[in-house]
């Protein structure tokens, strides 16, 4: 439903004026005046963008002209969306109507509960407001495995239909829709389960298009809905949409400017609201800034590495073949592309390619001897600054700078028979050059059922009196052999309806990174002085103790615990309960959920029914200078 | 004797064809060394060992 609004509101206006000439226009004969709008001579002329499908070539095309290539991007779209599809299956085939996927940081339960945490009213760092309340109450409606594949889908058939509808010509929309879905940022992002991420990564192109279209003279709305699709995507996914959509549309008129980053703002709030309001704010380890730089992937370093879309900090999570000849094979398509199909692209929209250089260089900061200082005193100074810490996030506008490139070389070389061969091995490459995407990336994702006992311990739980709860062993990380012991962050923190004390410390082969939340820590602090664990996690303010039983450090844990009143007790999993007083937890703040959640949904709702589109439409060049 | 149009017409399709050979040769190649990754990847994909005594971020 969502979906379908927003993804409809851009093209409402354009594909109604099309509609009239479509059939005569979407022959080959009506691709003519498209096909001759993505010549060379188009390129230095303010009529080549409207090859994006912007209403601003409308004038000096004609209208003809205009309804055949708005004919043409019209089935773009679906073509994209059709290439996404096949490509997401491709990746998802071993996972889809099999469970859950668990793997790192992508964590689904059945029937999730609306905890604070989710809200971000109960003091934790909101990383994942509102993208996981918005997963949540999806989950309530249909089966959580079904909702989490459906979003990983979703990804794919956005960032395909995105991606096509900003390339003219169908060859070049399906080799622009594959190459933005097929990428090492993909594979190594799904990996690493930062599912948002990809989320706001698909949503991209689509914030590009209507920035585009806001910029040549057509309405605000769209972009705005589309700002707020990303903001639902979560902090790092509505960062990278608004700066590379304030890139696009410029700071000229600085209303227009002022408007977008103000409207990117509010709908922003459910994040900000909990962040700002944070006690002690959002402390950054200093660590994380080389821990979490980006790293080479490939054998051609880390410029090699970012330049292929590529280079995550964590090894665990590249695809196969990143560091085997086929690397090679990826450097070639993107350069290619880039040599090819650059041009376009930049005469078309100079502020996305702007975008996708700054995320670049972002991206290398951390791993840029000077500009790795730099990044650290903003990440720990300034607030906000940690979004920039895991910096190859940042990758995604190049990544469709490249994907638009690629769409324009493979246009460009279809148009001519004798190259035409060349089009469809270019078009293809990025498939050729990472093949360890396809089939759960390399066989490395897999979907599991939560075991009975699991819902069995969130039962206990429920019935058992007030009282927060200890994820234990203290650590991070698990290794469910029901889910293939795969590395994966603990999923009782989500499963239970309580408030859940979890070590938040990023344990790395080396180094570990400190987490943001106080009580966490003290337990740490406590358990490396040898305390004991029941006093301490009393004096934290523990009630109950939730314990793996099959993960490293479970029998000593066990230990500890030993004599206390069970409530609970599986294979798996043990639930005792520490009695006697407990030390004072933080209390939650619903105010935050109402300013922050309310102000977004009220900022939406008056874009959605505001009526005057006047308020709403750029003005044209020609507008702005009276003519 | 073919006119100047047919014998035109003739080289661009043995182009066409050389193109079109080439791209495929190069695109088979390609298609053969990603096979081979992805067979090796596969068998690769047993379960890591588990009960290290950490377990960190950064572990297959």
């Amino acid at each position: 439903m969502r979906r379908g609004r927003l993804g409809a509101a851009p093209d409402r206006g354009r594909l109604g004026a099309a509609s009239p000439g479509r059939g005569r226009l979407g022959t080959p004969t009506g691709r003519g005046p498209h096909t001759a709008a993505t010549g060379r001579g188009r390129l230095g002329t303010p009529t080549g963008r409207g090859r994006l499908g912007t209403p601003t070539g409308r004038g000096r095309l004609g209208a003809a002209a205009d309804r055949g290539r708005l004919g043409a991007a019209a089935r773009c779209g679906p073509l994209g969306a059709a290439v996404g599809l096949v490509v997401g299956l491709l990746v998802l085939a071993p996972v889809l109507g099999r469970g859950v996927v668990l793997s790192y940081d992508m964590v689904f339960v059945p029937d999730p509960p609306i905890t604070g945490s989710v809200l971000g009213t109960d003091g934790s760092v909101p990383r994942a407001v509102p993208t996981e309340l918005l997963a949540d109450l999806l989950a309530r409606v249909l089966p959580v495995a079904v909702v989490q594949q459906g979003l990983l889908l979703a990804v794919f058939v956005l960032a395909g239909a995105g991606a096509a509808r900003l390339v003219p010509g169908l060859p070049g929309a399906a080799a622009a829709a594959l190459a933005y879905a097929w990428t090492p940022y993909v594979a190594e992002r799904l990996l690493i389960g930062h599912w948002p991420f990809l989320l706001g990564y698909a949503v991209l192109p689509w914030v590009v298009g209507a920035a585009l279209a806001a910029r040549h003279g057509g309405s605000l709305r769209p972009l705005l809905l589309w700002l707020a699709a990303a903001a639902a995507a979560g902090s790092t996914s509505a960062l990278i949409a608004t700066a590379t959509a304030l890139c696009v549309i410029g700071l000229r008129p600085a209303v227009r400017f002022g408007g977008v980053l103000g409207f990117a703002a509010a709908v922003n709030l459910p994040w900000i609201v909990p962040a700002l309001a944070r006690p002690g704010g959002v402390p950054a380890d200093p660590a994380g800034v080389a821990a979490f730089a980006a790293r080479s992937d490939t054998p051609f370093g880390l410029a090699g590495s970012l330049l292929t879309l590529g280079g995550i900090w964590n090894p665990a999570t590249v695809p196969y073949g990143r560091d085997s000849a086929l690397a090679t094979v990826a450097l070639v398509a993107v350069l290619a592309a880039l040599v090819l199909g650059l041009r376009p692209v930049l005469a078309d929209s100079p502020g996305l390619v702007v975008a996708g250089a700054g995320g670049l260089l972002l991206a290398a900061a951390g791993a840029v001897p000077g500009l790795d200082a730099v990044l650290r005193a903003v990440v720990v100074h300034v607030p906000g600054g940690g979004l920039l810490r895991d910096g190859q996030k940042l990758l995604a506008p190049a990544a469709l700078v490249v994907a638009l490139a690629a769409g324009h070389a493979v246009g460009r070389l279809a148009r001519a028979p004798r190259t035409a061969p060349w089009a469809v091995l270019l078009a293809v490459l990025p498939v050729l050059a990472l093949p360890g995407l396809a089939w759960g990336v390399g066989g490395r994702l897999a979907a599991a059922h939560y075991p009975a006992d699991w819902l069995g311990l969130r039962a206990a739980v429920a019935q058992a009196p007030p009282g927060e709860v200890a994820a234990l062993p203290w650590g991070t990380y698990r290794r469910l052999d029901w889910a293939g012991d795969r590395v994966v962050l603990d999923p009782l923190p989500r499963l239970l309806d309580r408030r859940t004390l979890a070590d938040d410390a990023l344990p790395l082969s080396g180094v570990t990174v400190h987490g943001e939340d106080p009580r966490a820590a003290r337990v740490s602090a406590g358990l490396a002085a040898g305390e004991r664990l029941p006093d301490l996690l009393r004096s934290a303010g523990v009630r109950y103790a939730a314990v793996h039983r099959s993960q490293p450090d479970s029998a000593a844990t066990e230990r500890a615990l030993a004599g206390l009143p069970v409530l609970f007790s599986s294979r798996d999993l043990l639930l005792v309960e520490l009695p006697g007083p407990t030390g004072s937890t933080p209390a939650d703040r619903p105010w935050v959920a109402v300013i922050g959640l309310g102000g977004a949904v009220l900022c939406l709702g008056a874009v959605i029914v505001r009526r005057r589109p006047g308020l709403l439409r750029s003005r044209t060049p020609d507008e702005r200078t009276g003519a | 004797m073919l006119s100047d149009d047919r014998r035109t017409g003739a080289r661009d399709r043995g182009q066409i064809l050389i193109s079109t050979l080439v791209a495929a040769v190069v695109g088979g190649l390609l298609a053969l060394g990603a096979s081979l990754v992805l067979v090796s990847s596969a068998s690769n994909t047993n379960a890591p060992p588990v009960n290290k005594p950490l377990i960190t971020y950064d572990q297959k």
